[in-house]
C-alpha cells in the first residue's frame, strides 16, 4: 500500500514568536533574532563559569503556561522541554481541525539534548544545593521520549509514538517516518515534530567548547560567516491520508548516512542524499528550491554549498538554496521541522527567503535576497552530527 | 497509635500528600481512603520521596500497596519515624 500523504496542519514556537505565521513573517522580513546573553554556571567554591553569547529566545514560559492552564494537574511536573513539544502539537492538531483527537494516529518525535536538562538540575541540587537525593523523576523525565510521552498523554494520541534522535536531523526522520507510517496504511494520521530547549546554561556551555558558535549574528552561507547562533524552539507537522484542508503534500524523502566523521559532514554523504533530488520527477525547467540545513559554521558551509554547486551542475537548472538559521537559530532537533514548516509556506507564498542563486556549479550571489519564484515544489535538508542526513519534500497538489 | 499525641507528625504527612497529591487539605481525613485521591503514579513516588527527605526516614516500599487509608500510612509512617 503506498497512498498520498497531506500536511494538514502546522505549529511553531520560536524567537519570531508564537505561531508558523510569526516565523514565516520574519523570514521574510530578514530579521535576525539573536541576542546577547550571559549564561552562568555556578559553582561551589569558586566564580560562576560565565559565557556571553549571542541567542534566540523562544518565548517558552508563555508557551508552557498556556499548555498547564489548558490542561491541568497532569501538566504540573512536566518539565518545560515535554511543555513546549505538547504547545507546538496542540497548534498543528487545532490548525488541522483534530483538536479534538483522532484515531489510528501515530506520534514521532524528535528528541536533542534538551532532555538532558533534568539530569543537571540533580547534579546541581545535589552538589551545590546540599540536597541528598535527585527527585525520582529525573529518569522519565531524562529519557529521549520524554516529549513524546507528554503529548501522547494530554493530546490523547494512542496510535504508534517514539522518538527519533538524530542530532539536528532528528525532527527531519521524524516527519519522513511518520509519512511512511501514513503512506503504508500503519495510520490514518501522524503528528510529527521536535523541540528543543538550548538556553540552559548546561547546554550553552557544551557548544560554546566546540567552538563553533558565533560571536556576532549567525550568517549562513555568506562567505564571511563564523558560526552558529543557538536558538529555542519547538514545531509540528499533522500529516493525514485525508487531503481535506491540505496545505502541501509530502513528496519524497530520501536518507543516507556519512558514516565517516562525528563531528564533520562528509561530502558524498551529502551528494547521496541530494541525489533524491535528481531523482525525483520534476517540472519542466523551474528553479529546484531548497531550504537548506545551512548552519553556518565554515565547515558545514564549505561542504554544503560545494555539494550545491555539484548538484546545480549535474542538474542543469538553477537551484535557489534558502538558509534561514539566521533567523531561528539553529535549534537542534527542532530545526529540521521548523524548517519544513518555512518551506510548506515558502510554497505556499511562492517566495523563496534568505536565498541565494546558484547555477551552473557556481554561487551567483554573496548575500541573502527575497526571491519570487513559481515552483510546485519545495525541498528541505538537514544533515545531523554523525553524519545523519535527511531531505524532506513538500509539493502542491 | 494515639494520634492526638503525634499532631506535628500527623500535620506534616496531610500536608505533604496534599501538596504532592495537589489536594485540598481540608478534603483530607484519617478515615480519607487513598484510592479515592485520583493519584497518578507519579503523585505517588513523589509523596513517598517527600516523606522520605522531609522526615528523614525510609520506607520500604514493599508495603505500601496495604495501606488504605491516610490513617494507615500515617501508622506506617510514624513506625518509621520510631524506627530511627
Amino acid at each position: 500500500m503506498k497512498r498520498p500523504v497531506y500536511v494538514t496542519g502546522i505549529g511553531a514556537c520560536t524567537a519570531a514568536g508564537i505561531g508558523p505565521s510569526r516565523l514565516w513573517d520574519a523570514c521574510v522580513v530578514g530579521r535576525a533574532f539573536a541576542e546577547r546573553r550571559t549564561f552562568e554556571l555556578p559553582r561551589n567554591s569558586a566564580p560562576p563559569i560565565s559565557i556571553d553569547v549571542p541567542f534566540c529566545h523562544a518565548p517558552i514560559t508563555l508557551a508552557c503556561d498556556d499548555v498547564r492552564d489548558r490542561f491541568g494537574k497532569p501538566t504540573r511536573r512536566m518539565t518545560p522541554a515535554s511543555l513546549l513539544a505538547v504547545f507546538a502539537a496542540q497548534q498543528a492538531l487545532e490548525d488541522a481541525g483534530q483538536a479534538g483527537g483522532c484515531e489510528r494516529t501515530a506520534l514521532v518525535w524528535g528528541s536533542g539534548s534538551s532532555v538532558v536538562a533534568p539530569i543537571e538540575a540533580g547534579y546541581k541540587a545535589m552538589m551545590l544545593e546540599g540536597k541528598g537525593r535527585v527527585s525520582p523523576l529525573t529518569v522519565a523525565d531524562s529519557m529521549a521520549s520524554a516529549p513524546a510521552s507528554a503529548i501522547a498523554a494530554l493530546l490523547n494520541i494512542q496510535g504508534p509514538s517514539f522518538a527519533t534522535a538524530s542530532a539536528c536531523a532528528s525532527s527531519a526522520h521524524a516527519i519522513a517516518i511518520a509519512g511512511m507510517l501514513v503512506a503504508s496504511g500503519v495510520v490514518d494520521h501522524a503528528l510529527a515534530g521536535g523541540s528543543e530547549i538550548l538556553s540552559d546554561p548546561g547546554a550553552v556551555l557544551s557548544w560554546h567548547s566546540t567552538g563553533v558558535l558565533a560571536k556576532g549574528l549567525a550568517r549562513p552561507f555568506h562567505k564571511d560567516s563564523a558560526g552558529i547562533n543557538l536558538g529555542d524552539g519547538a514545531g509540528a507537522i499533522f500529516l493525514s491520508a485525508d487531503p481535506t484542508g491540505a496545505k502541501a503534500m509530502l513528496g519524497t524523502v530520501g536518507f543516507s548516512t556519512g558514516a565517516v566523521d562525528v563531528m564533520s559532514p562528509h561530502a558524498d554523504a551529502i551528494d547521496a542524499c541530494l541525489a533524491n533530488i535528481m531523482n525525483s520527477s520534476r517540472s519542466g525547467n523551474e528553479a529546484c528550491v531548497i531550504n537548506c540545513h545551512a548552519t553556518g559554521t565554515q565547515v558545514g558551509d564549505r561542504v554544503e554549498r560545494e555539494c550545491l554547486a555539484r548538484l546545480s551542475q549535474f542538474m542543469g537548472t538553477e537551484i535557489l538554496c534558502s538558509a534561514t538559521k539566521g533567523i531561528t537559530g539553529h535549534t537542534m532537533s527542532a530545526s529540521g521541522v521548523l524548517e519544513a514548516i518555512i518551506a510548506i509556506k515558502s510554497l505556499e507564498k511562492q517566495v523563496v527567503p534568505a536565498a541565494f542563486t546558484v547555477r551552473n556549479g557556481e554561487w551567483c550571489s554573496d548575500n541573502a535576497e527575497v526571491l519570487s519564484e513559481n515552483f510546485s515544489r519545495i525541498y528541505s535538508t538537514s544533515f545531523g552530527f554523525g553524519g545523519m542526513n535527511v531531505l524532506l519534500s513538500f509539493e502542491k497538489f | 497509635m494515639d494520634l492526638s499525641k503525634n499532631n506535628t507528625l500527623q500535620e506534616r504527612i496531610f500536608q505533604i500528600i496534599a501538596s504532592e497529591g495537589n489536594i485540598d487539605p481540608s478534603f483530607l481525613t484519617l478515615d480519607t481512603n487513598l484510592g479515592d485521591l485520583d493519584l497518578s503514579s507519579v503523585d505517588k513516588v513523589m509523596m513517598f520521596f517527600e516523606l522520605e527527605t522531609q522526615l528523614q526516614i525510609e520506607l520500604d516500599q514493599t508495603e505500601l500497596h496495604e495501606l488504605h487509608t491516610m490513617r494507615s500510612l500515617i501508622d506506617f509512617v510514624d513506625a518509621a519515624v520510631r524506627s530511627q
